[in-house]
């Protein structure tokens, strides 16, 4: 094809190196096409796309002037004007005239920022298009019609076509806020700097250096609270991954049994809990777990104890009980995802194991267990990164108690997601709940980043085909 | 490159699409043509879902459309005003009535009034999160005062100032007031807690002393209910014997419950919690179990219904009782807690959001909230009225009152510590003593 | 026809035993306290208690008789006659336990109050053979014994959904009573439910949410499909970028940026609407990609090589190769996508905010929780959540297979 021995010299060049060749190489269309997007186009021949570019030109200069410019130009300060209060004798009330709204400045900057990367993004693309147009015309090739570009969009660029949809909905409702919420921890937005009566701003590391007790001294209520519950969370985490993992994979093993019959029926039982809401299933489980609920006085009734057990209220019993109602809730997913998988591990392995005179426990941890850790691996780490960020068991179970005197806010089954959403709920202290949250999604986003990508499933992905 | 044309229809109708609806947009015209872009650039079955949406979803919409645009309300009726009222899920009702009988009266305006559904529990962080977005008046309770103020979300009380301050008990109007502004206009004075008991098994003088019910109750077989592990309710003992709690004029919370004192009230709290008729737990134990195994319990207005139908004639309840500090008897003290009314600051009609607020909270409607809800009144002559003396929960508020200390307000630091020293009473942790755990609690309490 | 399976003696010979030892049980103690002794046969001879001892010891004797008759004949429905009369005496054995302190109780033997101390060695002995006669004959049929673990198990997670079912005819209000089985037992507040919306709106969130589910459905499954098919089936350079964002951006605590969320629909002015809580979930739902895409990877290639020579584009490849392949996980993925709306109550809090009548039914029904409600509202909390229970209990059970298989297919590759 033309077009790939055309273009394809510059796709080894970086960003700037290939915009500096395209500019020295290009004639004055090409040239006059940096400032002017789809100039070059226009002039040969590809009028649509040239004026679309060249309107998307017209319409990013106009939502810079109309809109962005009046978040971007505060972007350093967070605003510095607060709300004005007046007495007016007339009205006989304090007249009040809305100042900066620091959140409002701080949200809009960054998708004004992100769409200036976007508009990048296509300026340069506009001018590899006038290029490459200036490419076709030397070399006397009629470039492609505009009806051309768009049936390219369900063959050689389909992936164009079904990204840029999602790319946008991931832009908007997930990366920006995400930015927003990362930059949140660099700013003093908390319970005393509330918008839009007050203003917050920029504080650096200050709410880092909080957390990690790198100041010493007085604020060690927060560095203890910290590193507790950042221990509760990996022992938390780790526990109730294999545990669920581990009794899901040996019920789907009991179920998927040679000589069990009603393999539907006794699945179903397990999948009912899972239709259950779980913040109704959990909100029951905390009623019936009560100090004074149903299985205390059910325990009493039958004499078994005389004092009702803490289940929630004690420490160690709480730690232990959310684990407990976590394979509760567990248990049915991990069953349903190993039971598939268990059925695809070759027989003639179970086979020879036994001729050997293999015993079936032996045959779990020699066989089942590494081929299942081998092909599972990806789903353990989404369910322990699940299970770092497992809001719903705790919070509806114990809300993070039982509360100590040590900690600050925050009790001893509180995990670091739950303690962040009470530090936003409760105590309206944002950024210091994003720095956790960015500790959080550090520790996340690296595990699953490493073993997805050095896992062997990951490598071999191209082999399985 | 093809690609790009897409990419170039996208970014266009997003820009305008942003530019256009924010809320300083200088033309919302071009919006509605342009939303649907994106849709008509994905594959073929994403089209039927983006354009059936809006169809399907017509009656929401019709909810959102007198909130949605500021500017064409405004400048088509400049004439109507336009407000938003939160109440809470069972004042809806009441709120349309009583809202109704406002208009009327204020019929040389126009009014058109909306509702929306945030309790007085929630009204501080509902606002918070987009106080353009919150109602112009709205009930909340008295301790998100200082919250609310230091947010500047409240317009101060100035007209009509006196007759308010006058109509409704001075406790009610200090827990409105801030240095020396009014905020709110008091609603209700019925957010404390007294005693309720079971005339059956615990006789009138029992119920004056802790140890008299504990002691009626376990010879009965019955428990005391009492949420121990709640910050709100464990302070009794702490203020019974003269502690203090407050907020500092920077903020931060001053605490003296370690004190001498302190530490012997929360040695009281480790007896009472060690007795073998304490019963702690949440409201749904208290409402569960009364008459049947708890006897008494500590709790607000708001159970009063349910209490009463659990014990029919032997509903009682009182004030709270006294409790043995160093071989003496020592009163209870308590929280006495209000819900107000304020102004939104960002209200565009600060005027008339007042009338309403004051309307919302005078002496007529705090009768109606008394009779339709059993809601506790603010206002000095609702309070004296004899239906008001008659009911027996209110009366026993109005008991406890003088020993209640106005909710101390902006004690955010303070709940959860308390609720741990609380917690470790119940659970019988005794590894610390209770000077130590009184020490931690107060230095996280007081924590800047 | 098979030939019929042959009996394990060893394992037969145990269970007799068993059955022997289980009648031997009835002599010893039962309940001891003291100087009094009761057994099992003498707490019989005592009228109140008769009931709750009586079907142990029926069921003792049957295994007893069933045992006999085995070692006369070791036939096999005799064997599974023996298993049944232990699993029987296993239940019943249970049953006398837990009623054990109303047995002493009322016998009035005791003087202090009853504990489970106060057992004798005679009825852990009936239920420990009763055990291990089930499990010795059981394994002497060639039966798994997995039974006897899946149905305990199942007890154990039906009886909290159990409970709220009960919890949902319950006739009495209140969110705990000092007793397990309700006094009386109602439809009212299921009726309540559809006819006293001025509070809760139920009839009205319901449907607000089967709205918002089935859109999210159909939007996260075609989104899903999309970006699926992109990274499995097309290479691309940015690919391997997108993919690993795709991955990590799920990982930042979703509530942290709810509150830049609302402010973003609240500047395309759609906040407080249905539209945004669809485009929410979908957006969050999309990114769930993964397990689709290790699916679709399953798909062997040579089918797409072979369609790419009869001419076909890749737009083609998907509809007609891939697509037809891919029933489990599609069902996979619209099923997660269905079920989002009616379990989660945080988003939609912050999202709605005040606007009451476009609440979904999870955010309703949580708020019947709160304080001033829950007395009042607790059985209908309960029922609510039945009603939002039966469908996607229906539709697990109508395709749990496409489900395991869909996700089977898709975890097995990240």
């Amino acid at each position: 094809m033309a077009e790939k021995t055309l273009i394809a010299p510059d796709k080894r060049r970086g960003f700037l190196s290939e915009l500096l060749h395209m500019f020295s190489s290009g004639d004055w269309a090409t040239r006059l096409s940096f400032f002017v997007m789809g100039f070059g186009c226009l002039l040969r021949h590809q009028v649509i796309k040239g004026l679309l570019f060249l309107a998307s030109q017209a319409l990013f200069i106009w939502y810079l002037i109309g809109f962005a410019w009046q978040y971007l130009s505060k972007f350093n300060t967070l605003g510095t004007i607060g709300m004005h209060r007046e007495w007016s004798e007339a009205r006989q009330i304090y007249v009040r005239t809305p100042g900066d709204n620091s959140m409002l400045i701080l949200l809009f900057s960054v998708f004004s920022i992100l769409v200036l990367i976007g508009f990048l993004g296509l300026w340069r693309a506009s001018v590899r298009a006038c290029y490459k147009a200036q490419r076709h015309h030397q070399a006397g090739v009629r470039p492609p019609r505009f009806m051309e570009d768009i049936k390219s969009l369900v063959n050689e660029r389909f992936h164009g076509t079904l990204l840029t949809l999602p790319t946008l909905m991931a832009f908007a409702f997930t990366i920006l806020p995400t930015i927003f919420m990362i930059l949140i921890a660099f700013t003093n937005f908390d319970a005393d700097h509330q918008p839009p009566g007050n203003l917050f701003t920029w504080v650096g590391f200050e709410n880092f250096a909080n957390l990690f007790n790198l100041k010493g001294g007085a604020a060690t209520a927060m560095g203890n609270t910290f590193s507790g519950i950042f221990g509760w969370t990996m022992v938390w985490a780790v526990i109730a991954t294999f545990t669920n993992y581990l009794f899901g994979m040996i019920v789907a093993i009991m179920i998927n049994q040679k000589g069990i019959r009603l393999k539907g029926m006794w699945r179903t039982i397990f999948v009912i809990t899972i239709a259950v809401p779980q913040f109704v299933s959990l909100m029951l489980m905390s009623q019936i777990l009560h100090d004074q609920g149903p299985l205390n006085t059910l325990l009493k009734q039958w004499g078994f104890i005389e004092q009702n057990i803490p289940f929630l209220t004690n420490t160690l019993n709480a730690r232990i009980t959310v684990l407990v109602v976590n394979l509760w809730v567990g248990i049915p997913f991990s069953m349903l995802i190993t039971s598939g998988i268990l059925m695809n591990i070759p027989r003639d392995l179970y086979e020879s194991a036994s001729i050997d005179g293999a015993t079936p426990v032996r045959m779990f941890f020699s066989i089942t267990l590494p081929y299942m850790l081998f092909v599972t691996t990806p789903y353990l780490i989404t369910a322990f990164v699940g299970n770092i960020n497992n809001f719903n068991v705790i919070f509806l179970l114990t809300r993070g108690g039982p509360l100590v005197t040590e900690y600050y806010q925050a009790g001893k089954t509180d995990l670091l997601v739950t303690w962040l959403y009470k530090l936003t709920v409760d105590q309206q202290d944002y950024s210091l709940a994003s720095t956790i949250g960015i500790f959080v999604f550090v520790i996340s986003a690296t595990l699953s980043l490493l073993v997805y990508n050095l896992s062997g499933s990951a490598r071999k992905e191209e082999e399985f085909q | 490159m093809k690609k790009r044309i897409a990419l170039i229809a996208l970014a266009l109708s997003l820009m305008v699409l942003v530019s256009a609806c924010a809320p300083k947009a200088p033309e919302p015209t071009a919006t509605p043509v342009v939303t649907e872009a994106p849709a008509t650039e994905a594959p073929v079955t994403e089209a039927p879902a983006e354009t059936e949406a809006p169809a399907e979803t017509e009656a929401p919409a019709e909810t959102e459309a007198p909130a949605a645009k500021e500017e064409p309300a405004a400048e088509t009726s400049a004439d109507a005003v336009t407000l938003k009222v939160w109440g809470s899920q069972d004042d809806q009702a009441m709120l349309a009535e009583m809202v109704d009988a406002f208009k009327a009266a204020n019929a040389d305006k126009t009014f058109d009034i909306t509702f929306g559904v945030v309790g007085e529990p929630d009204a501080k962080a509902k606002y918070l999160e987009d106080p353009e977005a919150a109602a112009d008046v709205f009930a909340f309770a008295d301790d998100q005062l200082p919250a609310l103020v230091s947010a500047d979300a409240l317009y101060e009380v100035t007209r009509n100032k006196d007759a308010i301050v006058a109509a409704n008990i001075p406790s009610s109007i200090k827990a409105a007031t801030l240095g020396d502004q009014l905020y709110a206009y008091p609603m209700t004075a019925d957010n404390g807690y007294f005693l309720y008991y079971d005339k059956s098994v615990i006789s009138d003088e029992q119920a004056k002393t802790l140890d008299g019910i504990l002691e009626a109750a376990e010879k009965a077989g019955k428990k005391m209910f009492m949420d121990v592990s709640n910050g709100w309710y464990i302070a009794s003992f702490f203020l019974g014997v003269g502690g203090e709690l407050r907020v500092g004029d920077d903020g931060v919370i001053i605490c003296n419950f370690n004190s001498e004192d302190g530490v012997s009230a929360g040695e009281a709290i480790k007896a009472f919690t060690a007795h073998p008729a304490f019963l702690t737990g949440d409201d749904a134990i208290l409402t569960g179990g009364m008459g049947d195994t708890v006897a008494a319990g500590v709790s607000g207005a708001w159970n009063a219904d349910a209490i009463k139908g659990k014990l029919g004639d032997n509903y009682a309840a009182t004030k709270l009782p006294t409790f043995t500090v160093k071989d003496k008897q020592v009163q209870m003290g308590s929280f006495a807690g209000f819900k107000l009314v304020g102004v939104n600051t960002l209200t565009k009609h600060p005027e008339e959001a007042m009338d309403l607020a004051e309307w919302l909270t005078n002496e007529e409607n705090q009768l109606k909230r008394f009779t339709v809800r059993g809601l506790g009144p603010s206002n000095v002559k609702v309070a004296q009225s004899d239906a008001v003396q008659a009911n027996v929960a209110l009366a026993a508020l109005a008991q406890q009152a003088p020993f209640a200390s106005s909710q101390a307000a902006g004690l955010d630091k303070y709940w959860t510590p308390a609720e741990a020293f609380g917690t470790a009473m119940e659970a019988k942790d005794y590894a610390k003593d209770v000077k130590t755990l009184l020490d931690e609690m107060v230095a996280a309490i007081t924590a800047k | 026809m098979n030939k019929k399976k042959s009996i394990r003696i060893p394992q037969a010979r145990l269970a007799m035993a068993a059955a022997w030892l289980l009648a031997l049980s009835l002599l010893l103690p039962y309940i001891i306290q003291g100087d009094t002794r009761h057994t099992g046969l003498s707490l019989i001879g005592e009228t109140p208690q008769i009931m709750r001892v009586l079907p142990l010891v029926i069921a003792i004797g049957l295994a007893l008789v069933f045992a006999v008759m085995t070692l006369a004949k070791p036939r096999r429905e005799l064997l599974g006659a023996l298993c049944a009369a232990c699993a029987a005496a296993l239940v019943a054995g249970i049953y006398a336990l837990l009623s054990a302190k109303m047995t002493a109780d009322a016998s009035g033997a005791l003087s202090q109050p009853f504990f489970i101390r106060h057992l004798g060695p005679g009825l852990w002995l009936a239920m420990l053979m009763a055990l291990i006669g089930l499990v010795t004959g059981l394994t002497a049929l060639r039966i798994s014994t997995a039974y006897v673990v899946l149905s305990a198990m199942a007890a154990v997670w039906l009886l909290p959904i159990l409970w709220l079912v009960i919890t949902a005819f319950r006739a009495e209000p209140g969110a705990y009573t000092t007793y397990i089985l309700p006094k009386g037992y109602t439809l009212d507040n299921f009726t309540r439910l559809f006819t006293e919306t001025s509070q809760f709106a139920f009839p009205r969130w319901y449907l607000n949410t089967l709205i918002v589910a089935v859109f999210t459905c159909l939007i996260t499954t075609s989104l899903v499909l999309m970006i699926s098919y992109a990274f499995s089936r097309l290479r691309f350079p940015t690919r391997k970028l997108f993919m690993n964002a795709g991955l990590i951006l799920t990982m930042f605590p979703g509530f942290m940026s709810m509150i830049a969320v609302y402010h973003i629909l609240k500047a395309i002015g759609l906040a407080k609407s249905l539209i945004s809580l669809i485009l929410v979930y979908s957006g969050g739902g999309a990114l769930g990609y993964f397990i689709a895409k290790g699916f679709f990877d399953t798909i062997p290639r040579s089918l797409d090589e072979a369609a790419t020579i009869d001419g076909a584009n890749k737009n083609q490849i998907f509809w007609k190769i891939i697509l037809p392949s891919s029933k489990p996980i599609v069902v996979y993925t619209a099923i997660t996508a269905f079920i989002a709306p009616w379990v989660d109550f945080i988003f939609v809090s912050v999202i709605m905010k005040d606007d009451y009548q476009n609440y979904t039914v999870a955010l309703g029904l949580y708020r019947m929780l709160e304080r001033e409600h829950i007395y009042e509202y607790f059985t209908r909390f309960c029922a609510g959540a039945v009603l939002v229970a039966i469908p996607i209990t229906l539709l697990f059970i109508k395709i749990q297979k496409f489900y395991v298989e869909g996700v089977t297919g898709g975890a097995v590759k990240g």
